[in-house]
């Protein structure tokens, strides 16, 4: 261990002696203790946010049922989901809408998608990938859709982005997921800067509805419908 | 269990309020202030739970250090404390005549403010070792190894003095 110079140390010593509190000065330890006993909360901190947190839980259970507050608080949620992932959807109208260019996609096995075969019916085509969460939690709701308006004119697409070896093959050797409702296939090159997108076409085969990133279930159904009103 | 933590307050606060209030008033020296201040790190203590148990003295001694030098850098009370060492009180420091007191007061600041210009870790090394802390309470309360302790103490007299002569002269 060094020692320090001895002169450097009592120099320092020296110095900061003029620091030390006087020797007759006695802290008073009575008052001290009384003070901080003052000070202590009388009770500790988890049993001082009991009530608040049971009297919030109580109301919000009280209030979830109610429709309105059940729908702002839907409205909220989707509001920050939103912000937080940067989801869009671009509505085109009626007289703006282009023709959608299916030349890149083909089926699983490589032939290229006859989309004149979907003439006549609202398509959902929808761009996803294995590596994300999101595709597949949205694929269970576009499942839901094409079993719910099948019967008015409805298809799904379902088109992997994955490289090489879709995941879509291993989960449908035959192009089709278990139920029979989606269509898988794939395409030839990279659609669209964010994953998922998703493009809703109308009648004609034209692009009606662009949604990128979250989109909210409630969002793609008002938009499917509204499709499917059209004639 | 309430009852348990009281006692243990109680007692560490009896065995060591003293002392801490000595080394805050080292700092601040205001001893009102460093009655309240050493208040403030008992407080903590008692909502800190991972402090409790042996390791109580070190971790008094290093919030007392803190609370101490943050009083110090932050200089939200310099001015009172001017104004209030200014007036007779600073008598009680040993000085006796108008002169005297003048000295002490002048010699206070510069050390204070020569404390205040070096690193923390230096600085409370100097105070706790002016306080007559042995080596190993100050590795304890700073968390250094007992082996460097003597070193860093060293280095810190040196970069004290350093700085003292540097700002004022070898006076």
């Amino acid at each position: 261990m060094a020692t320090p110079d001895f002169d450097t140390e009592r120099w320092v010593d020296n110095r900061l002696g003029v620091l030390a509190p006087p020797d007759a000065w006695i802290p008073d330890q009575a008052r001290a203790l009384a003070a901080l006993r003052n000070r202590r909360p009388r009770v500790s901190r988890v049993w001082r946010w009991t009530p608040v947190v049971t009297l919030t839980a109580v109301l919000v259970l009280l209030l979830a049922p109610v429709p309105a507050v059940k729908g702002f608080a839907h409205a909220c949620g989707e509001f920050v989901r939103r912000s937080l992932t940067g989801g869009s959807a671009t509505h085109s109208a009626d007289a703006r809408r282009a023709l959608f260019n299916g030349t890149a996609l083909t089926s699983l096995d490589g032939q290229a998608f006859n989309l004149s075969d979907y003439r006549g019916k609202v398509v959902l085509v929808t761009y996803w990938s294995s590596r994300c969460s999101r595709c597949l939690s949205e694929m269970l709701w576009f499942q839901e859709f094409e079993q719910r308006y099948r019967a008015i004119g409805f298809a799904v697409l379902a088109i992997s982005v994955d490289g090489s070896e879709p995941a879509a093959l291993a989960l449908a050797p035959d192009g089709r997921d278990v139920n029979g409702s989606l269509r898988f296939g794939r395409t030839r090159e990279t659609p669209a800067n964010s994953i998922p997108t998703t493009v809703l076409l109308d009648r004609s085969g034209r692009v009606a509805v662009r949604h990128t990133g979250y989109c909210s279930k409630r969002e793609f159904e008002t938009d499917i419908q509204a499709l499917l009103d059209e004639r | 269990m309430a009852e348990q933590a009281e006692s243990d307050l109680e007692t560490i606060f009896i065995a060591e309020y003293q002392r801490i209030a000595r080394v805050i008033a080292r700092v601040t020296r205001d001893p009102a202030r460093a009655e309240e201040l050493a208040v403030e790190v008992f407080l903590k203590w008692t909502r800190t739970p991972r402090a409790h148990g042996p390791q109580a003295p070190a971790w008094l001694y290093r919030a007392a250090v803190r609370v101490g030098l943050n009083e110090l850098r932050g200089g939200v009370r310099r001015s009172w404390y001017e104004r209030l060492f200014s007036q007779p009180q600073g008598s009680a420091y040993g000085a006796r005549t108008p002169e005297e007191l003048h000295s002490t007061t002048e010699e206070q600041l510069q050390v204070r403010t020569v404390l205040k210009a070096l690193s923390w870790r230096s600085s409370a090394l100097l105070l706790l070792r002016s306080e007559g802390l042995s080596y190993l309470e100050i590795a304890e309360t700073l968390k250094l190894n007992s082996a460097s302790v003597g070193t860093f103490v060293a280095r810190a007299q040196q970069e004290f003095r350093q700085e003292f002569v540097r700002r004022y002269g070898d006076a």
